[in-house]
Order: C-alpha cells, then structure tokens, then sequence
C-alpha cells in the first residue's frame, strides 16, 4: 500500500484521463462536469479518510503531512464550488467545453504544489497551473476581450516565474539542493536574501501584493463571472499554503512584510473606492484581501495556520457567493449604476450577507476571521498594523455597502432566480453565518 | 432561559415576516406591532421570573474561550425596557409615514432591535462588540431606505465615522485580551472578570482612549459630534427615534459598563477633562440649536446639549449626579423620542422642516399643537415633568462638587428653554402659513400615549423610578473608592 497516501491524486488524474476519454465519444459538457464533480467529491472523502487516519508519509517530492492534507482539502472544496459555480453559469456559449478538463488540471497543479517538498518541484506545479489558467482566460469567447486578459496575464506570469526561477537557482546555488530539509539548514547570509527577494517577488505577483497587482484589474474586467470567482479564490489558497509551509523553513521576516501588508490593503481598497465597474472593484478588494493575510506571516506561532486556515475557507465562500449572486443579473459589463435595473428581494438579501462578510461586519464568518487573523500580529506586538487593518475595513466598508444599497435600489423586483445556482448560494450562505454564529465548527470537522 | 427566548425571538420574527408576501402591507404591520407587544410582555415575564442581576454563560468559541453569556443588572433591564417602549410608539406612528417597501422596513427593524438588545445583555465582552457592530447595519439600511432628500451622505457618514469608531474599540479589546491572557494565563472576554483585573498605568493610557472614544463617538461628545445633525435630519421619524433613544444611549452604557469600571485611575485623572468637554457640549449643543432653521436639525442638536448633562453627571462621581445621568438616559429617550416623531408629523403634513416656513398650526392641528408643546416643557425641564428630576439630580450632584460648574451647567437649561419656545412660537403660533393640514391620526394619538404617560409618571412621581437605583449607583460610586487600594490587593484572591 506505497501509494496509499497518494489517492487523492491518483482520483483526480484519473478523472482527467476519463474527461479527455469521454471527449472521443460525446461532445456533451454535462458529461464532463459530472466526471470532475465526482472526482472532486471522492477526492475530498478520501482526503478526509487519509486525514483522520493520520496517514503521514514522505514520496519522492512529495510531503504528507497535516498541515497538507489540510490545505489540499481545502483547495478541492474551493475548486469543487468553483466547478458548481461554472456549470450554473447562464450564459454556456461564452464557456468552452474544457473548463472541467482545465479545473480539474489546475486541482492537480495545486494539490501538488502544497504538498510539495521540494523547491523545483513547487516551480514545476505552479508552471502547471499558470499554464491551466492561461488556456481558461483564453478559451472564453463573445466576452469582454479576453485575448488581451490572457496575454497581459500570459506574459507577466512568465516574467513572474522568470523572477522565480532566478531565486531559486541562487538559493541552489548556496545551500546545494532544493529539497525543504535542505533549505531549512544553514543560516541567512546576503545570497539567501537575495534569492528569497527573488522568489517572493515572484509569488507577489501571484498573490497580486503591492506594487506587483496591476495585472489584476485588467484580468478580472475581461473574464466572465465564474472565472473571477476561481481565480481570487482558489489558486489563493494554494499559493498561500506553499507560502506557510516555505514560511515555516525559511523566515520571511527580514522581507517587512508588514510593511507590504499595510501597502496592499491600502492600495487595494483605496483604487476599489474609485472605481466604479463591480468586476474591478472586486479586483482591487481581492488585492486587498491578499494583504489582509499576509499580515499573520509576521508570527511563526502555532496558531497561525488555524487562523490562515479559517481566513481561507471564509474568504472563499463569501468571495464565491458575493460574485454568485451579482452573475444571476445575467450581465457581464456590471457597474454600481447599471445594478440598480433587475434584482429581486432573495438576491439582495443573500448579496448583502456576503457583502457584509467581505466588509467584516458580524454575526457572519467574516468578521470572525478578521478578528482571528488580526489577532496574530497583536500577539507579536504589532498595535498599530493591527489597527490599520481594522481601519482598512472601514474603507472598504464603504464600497461593499456602495454595491450592497445598489442592489437595494433596484427598480424590477421580480426577477426571477435559477434553482441551481439558488441551491449553491443557500449552501454558501449557510456556511458564511454557521462560521460566523460558531467558529469552531472547522476545529470540529478537521480534529 | 426566557432572557434566552427573549434575545432570539426577533430572529423568529424576521423569518415569519419574510414568509408573508409583501403586498398585504397592513398586514404585516399589524403581526409585526403584535409581535413587539408580545416581545415587551414577554420580556416583563422573564423579568419576573428571575432575579436581578441575571448572569448567563455558556462556552461558545474554545479557541480564545469565549462564552456566550448574558449579564442583566438594573441599566441593562432599564435600557432593554427603554428600547422596547421606543419600538413599539416608533412603529405605531411608522403604520401611516413608510408605505414603500414595509416589508423590508419591518425586516430592518426586527434585526435592529435584536442588535440593541445584544448590546444592552451581552455579559461578555465579544457578544457585546458583535452586537455593537451588527447594529449599525439595520439602522443604515432605515436611514438610506427612507430617509429624506440627503440620506445616501447621512446613512454613510453615520457608518463610516461610527465604523471608524468600532476600530478603536476592537483593537482595544484585543490588547485588554492579550493581557488578560498574559498575566492570568488564559483567554477571558467575560466583563466582570476583566473589570476586576489590574491594569497598568503605562497600558492603562492607551485602553482609555480606545474604549472611550467609540463611546464618545456614539454618544456623542464634542469634537466627535458630527455625524449626528446630519443622520437624525435625514432618517425617517422611526430612524431618528431610536438614533436619539437607543443608539445615543448605547455609548453612555459602554462608559457605564467598560470605561468606568476597567479603567477607574485613569478615568479619575481625564474626568476633569471630560468635565470641561461635556460642559462645553451643553453649551455649544445648545447655541447651535438656537440657530437652526431645520426643525429636526434644532431637536438634534438639543441631543448633543443634553447628552453633555448626562455625561457631566457620570464623570463627577457623586452618587446623586450618576443616579440622575441614569434617570435622565431614560427621560431623554422617551422626550426626544416624542419630539422626533412630532417634527416628523409636521414634516408629513406641511412637507417641510424648515422653521421659518411654518407658522400657525395651533388652529389647524390642536392635538399635535398640545403633545409638541407637551414635550418640549417636558425637554426644557418643567418641575413636575420628567426631565426636571433628572437634570435636578444632576445639578446637585455638580454643585456638590463645584458651584462654578453648576452655574455653567444651568446656562444650558435656560439656552434649551430659550431656543425650544422660540422654536415652538414660531411654528405653531405666529402668522398662519396657507397649509391645508389634518390633524393627528389614530394611530399617531396612540404612539404618543405610552410616551406622554411616562413623561408625566415619572415626573410626578421618580421615586418609584429611583429607588430602584439607588444601590445600582452605590455599586459604581464604590467602583470609584475602591480605585485606591485596587492595585495592592491580590486579584486571584478576591476573585
């Protein structure tokens, strides 16, 4: 039973492999998102079953861990609601037929890459799923311009990854190999600064930090809805996880991650308050969310990875059922004015909740997981970042509600919701007020 | 387990109004009247049942041991009761002034109430900030929903500059926690454990102000005022009673609960300071009154001047000044409750707020003309009122202390008997204004009742009020004398 540990994995590419089998045969999507839902679906079992039998190994390159399986199952259940959300979308002609081959590709990528144990490795999961997302952005047809999307985020990628590279080959080159164990070793001399720059600046511009965000707003205007709530959820928590568990060997400390914190949120919700298209504004809060996070990698204390853990899988619920909800007015180019023509009395309360989530008003689970991240940096003595952040909140407060009374506006009240994509928002809005009422609900599902 | 019932009950009720289809308007209205009537009688039941104070607990998030508890002692009751009344006149009068989008109204309401009622309850630190923070949503969506002509710029600038406020108060209850945490050993956020710990007069400073200036946002004190004009002018009737009642009084109960209790050496050093700012918002609460042309602007500054008597009359530690702070929060709530719901029947009838096109409306509408003149008598504070006894409370607790300060102080009475008759002289008398005007409906009459009632019960008779504070008071006054010898004494031991 060597690969045991490695089910998960095995599940997922086995639905790839049926996915481009079945593409021989049929040529119809519902095949294909019902191959990748049940291999989300056992995916997610059976990372569950390896999890609560504590089965913990090494393989090759890959590393099994808690801390892992945890993040793994995480990402597949961002992934498999992100699947959902594809499907339920409307308007199928503007999504090709591949999106669950490329989700599926991208869920692979990044279980890989957190369960990695080796830098180069890492490198290699995260071309992977670049490579995945580039095809999505270009494959959507009739839609803003998605050509220009994807080739603006095809080449700073690449530049990002060249950036990467860079960083780890002078970290090769000082501590002589790239597993984790060997770059825990040794102390922290000019050249691993200097590596770590490199390979920080490159997931900067993954994770979108200031002053490496600009792709964001451009990306996300010329993509459909669906697409938004994969890409400032999902890869997020991936690239996330790789960033703790390289956090944990290498101490990011000297990089004043603070300081880049403050700066994103600030920037982020600073741009959001000027804008006025709903997809930028949720480009910009998505930035300033990244910083929002980045704020606890300043503590290398336990609690630091529940705390990550809750942000995560809060931040992708409410994020997911906020750009649920705006979809179902069936209109891509959304801006504040043009919210106010359809809508209907359910909608606007669910999208109100999530907004409000996002903004970090309480009784919902996003107010919890402000409190619970912001809560690291005030342990490390970190007053008055903590009180920026707070602050940060305010700001955004501002343009989430903006939306939410827009909304509240609308003049045709009637319109009427589809039951699918009802069910997935009911579902995440559950979720968002059971963690805001009782937190400890994922203590109890994880332990 | 009825405070239970009674703090969940609202939720019930917003499930059952969402159910009804909106168009049976009146409908709605009347289950949702029913339903606060039952709310309030309910609330009378457990009151009785149980005794005061009322302590509740139950684990609730392990991680940083929070619980999940309750703590009633007689403010909180008087608050609670406070709120109830006020919801049940302000919806009465609401039946015939919202018509759009009642559902949504009620919905609003309901949660708005559950909010107040957490903040008033909580008997720990966490449910009180979510209840703190939760509240603002409901009266946000009242002000921006049915306000008037510039509520978009009233319903933001009221969240955001509260919001702001909330900032300062999180991340001063997150300090507090995390020396709880490190000198007790383990997480705490329950209030009475927290007041009893020492805290040190280098950390003490900062806390201060991050747990007083939330409050003095909300209440609100001087240079942090300005957000109110603004949202009471705007929101509708309903919006602006509780905004005066409830919400103002909100921040007087966090300096009651937190302030006073957790940081008593420091309060003692700034209360000489807080002093000469309270005393400055009676005056300049005051004289802006004087000078406003918008009715409802006029009544809400008369707020600002009278929440500088209630403040005056907590920071001077005498036990006669804080009995009558405590008289007063209760006799402001209920007169400019009245009086908000007045300039708002006005408003209805004449379509107009401003002063100076209103004359004459004696004649046309006696009744509203007799219950406007009612409240204001009852506001400037005519013996045998309610108003008197408090602010009598208050001013002989100052004089104790200073014959100065009371001599200030009484200016603002006589400023709030000026601008208040000279208000009410030029609307309702003078020259009559071509206005084709009804008198009050039913429904009006009967919000008004409750309140002039109360008006005139306590006024005649505060000590069936007061004596029920009397040992309320003494417990904050010891608080106050016992600041000396906090320090010395072992906390693990008296805990």
């Amino acid at each position: 039973m060597k690969i045991l540990p490695l089910a998960t994995e095995i599940v997922i590419f086995t639905g790839i492999v049926l996915v481009l089998i079945f593409l021989i045969f049929s040529k119809k999507a519902l095949y294909f998102y019902l191959i990748a839902v049940f291999s989300h679906i056992i995916g997610i079992s059976l990372e569950l079953y390896l999890l609560k039998k504590q089965i913990f190994t090494d393989f090759y390159f890959l590393y099994f861990s808690q801390e892992t399986r945890i993040f793994a199952l995480v990402v597949i259940f961002a992934s498999l609601f992100s699947l959902l959300i594809f499907w339920s979308y409307t308007k199928k002609e503007v999504l090709n037929k591949e999106i669950p081959f490329l989700l599926l590709n991208s869920l692979l990528s990044m279980i890989l890459m957190v369960r990695s144990n080796n830098l180069f490795f890492t490198f290699l999961a995260l071309e992977y799923l670049s490579f995945s997302i580039y095809i999505m952005i270009a494959s959507f047809k009739r839609i803003g311009f998605p050509y220009e999307s994807a080739l603006k985020y095809f080449v700073l990628g690449s530049f990002a990854s060249l950036l990467m590279l860079f960083g780890i080959f002078l970290l090769y080159l000082d501590r002589g190999g790239l597993s984790y164990s060997t770059l825990g070793e040794g102390g922290i001399n000019s050249l691993v600064i200097l590596a770590l720059l490199f390979l920080f600046t490159g997931f900067a511009f993954k994770l979108a930090f200031v002053p490496f965000h600009i792709w964001t707003p451009d990306v996300f205007a010329g993509t459909p809805f669906p697409f938004i709530s994969f890409i400032s959820t999902v890869p997020k928590v991936s690239v996330f996880g790789f960033l703790f568990i390289i956090s944990k060997k290498l101490n990011l400390n000297f990089l004043n991650i603070v300081i880049i914190s403050i700066l994103t949120m600030f920037l982020g919700n600073l741009s959001a308050l000027l804008e006025k298209n709903i997809k930028k504004i949720f480009a910009f809060s998505s930035i300033a969310h990244s910083g929002y996070i980045l704020l606890i990698f300043i503590s290398r204390s336990r609690t630091v990875f529940d705390a990550l853990v809750f942000y995560l899988i809060t931040y992708s619920i409410m994020q997911m059922g906020a750009l649920l909800c705006l979809q179902q007015l069936d209109r891509e180019n959304l801006t504040l004015d043009s919210l106010k023509e359809k809508g209907s009395l359910l909608l606007f309360f669910f999208s109100v909740i999530f907004l409000l989530s996002l903004t970090g008003i309480p009784p919902t689970a996003g107010f919890y997981a402000k409190f619970y991240i912001f809560s690291i940096p005030l342990l490390e003595g970190y007053n008055f970042a903590v009180f920026l952040a707070f602050l940060n909140s305010v700001i955004s407060a501002y343009y989430y509600l903006r939306m939410s009374v827009a909304i509240f506006q609308v003049k045709e009240k009637d319109k009427p919701i589809k039951k699918f994509p009802l069910l997935i928002i009911s579902v995440l809005f559950f979720l968002v007020i059971l963690l805001g009422v009782y937190p400890s609900f994922i203590n109890i599902l994880l332990k | 387990m009825h405070f239970i019932v009674f703090f969940f009950l609202p939720l019930v009720f917003v499930f059952t109004i969402f159910l009804i289809p909106s168009k049976f308007k009146k409908l709605i209205f009347y289950i949702s009247l029913f339903f606060l009537l039952f709310h309030f009688i309910y609330f009378l039941y457990a009151l009785f049942s149980v005794n005061i104070p009322f302590i509740y607990s139950k684990p609730w998030i392990r991680v940083f041991n929070i619980n999940f508890s309750f703590y009633l002692d007689k403010i909180s009751v008087l608050l609670v009761i406070l709120n109830l009344v006020l919801f049940i006149s302000g919806i009465i009068f609401s039946l015939t002034e919202i018509e759009e989008k009642v559902k949504e109204f009620l919905i609003w309401t309901f949660l708005l109430e559950f909010g107040i009622n957490g903040i008033f309850m909580a008997g720990d630190i966490f449910l009180f900030f979510i209840s703190w923070e939760f509240m603002l949503i409901p009266m946000f969506f009242i002000i921006y929903g049915w306000g008037y002509e510039k509520r978009e710029y009233a319903a933001f600038k009221f969240l955001l500059y509260t919001m702001a406020g909330s900032v300062l108060l999180i991340v001063g209850i997150l300090i507090l926690i995390f020396y709880f945490k490190n000198t007790q050993g383990y997480f705490s956020f329950n209030i009475r454990l927290l007041s009893k710990l020492y805290i040190p007069p280098s950390l003490s400073g900062t806390l201060f102000f991050l747990f007083t200036i939330p409050f003095f946002i909300k209440v609100p004190l001087f240079p942090f005022h300005t957000w109110l004009p603004d949202a009471h002018t705007q929101a509708p009737s309903f919006g602006s009673v509780i905004l005066a009642g409830i919400l103002l009084k909100t921040g007087v109960y966090g300096i009651i609960r937190f302030t006073i209790p957790f940081f008593p050496q420091f309060v003692k050093v700034m209360s000489n300071a807080i002093i000469m700012l309270s005393l400055f918002n009676i005056i300049y609460g005051s004289l802006m009154a004087w000078v406003q042309k918008d009715l409802k602007r006029l009544i809400a500054y008369s707020s600002i001047g009278h929440m500088g008597f209630i403040i005056l009359g907590i920071f001077v530690f005498q036990k006669e000044a804080f009995l009558g702070s405590v008289f007063q929060v209760f006799n402001h709530g209920i007169t400019t409750g009245a009086l908000f719901m007045i300039a708002g029947a006005i408003y209805k009838r004449t379509g107009t707020r401003e002063i100076r096109k209103l004359g004459g409306l004696a004649g046309k509408i006696p009744v509203l003309a007799f219950i406007f003149g009612f409240s204001i008598l009852s506001s400037i504070g005519l013996p045998g009122l309610n108003n008197f006894a408090g602010e009598f409370l208050i001013l002989y607790g100052v004089f104790k202390k200073s014959v100065v300060l009371s001599m200030i102080s009484v200016l603002g009475i006589i400023l709030t008997a000026v601008y208040f008759l000279s208000a009410y002289r030029k609307t309702i008398f003078g020259k009559a204004k071509d206005f084709e005007v009804k008198d009050l409906k039913l429904n009006e009459v009967l919000s008004f009742i409750p309140l002039i009632l109360l008006m005139l019960y306590l006024g005649l008779k505060p000590v069936t009020f007061l004596k029920n504070f009397k040992n309320t008071s003494n417990d904050n006054i010891s608080t106050l004398n016992m600041i000396e010898d906090k320090g010395n004494e072992d906390f693990t031991a008296r805990h």
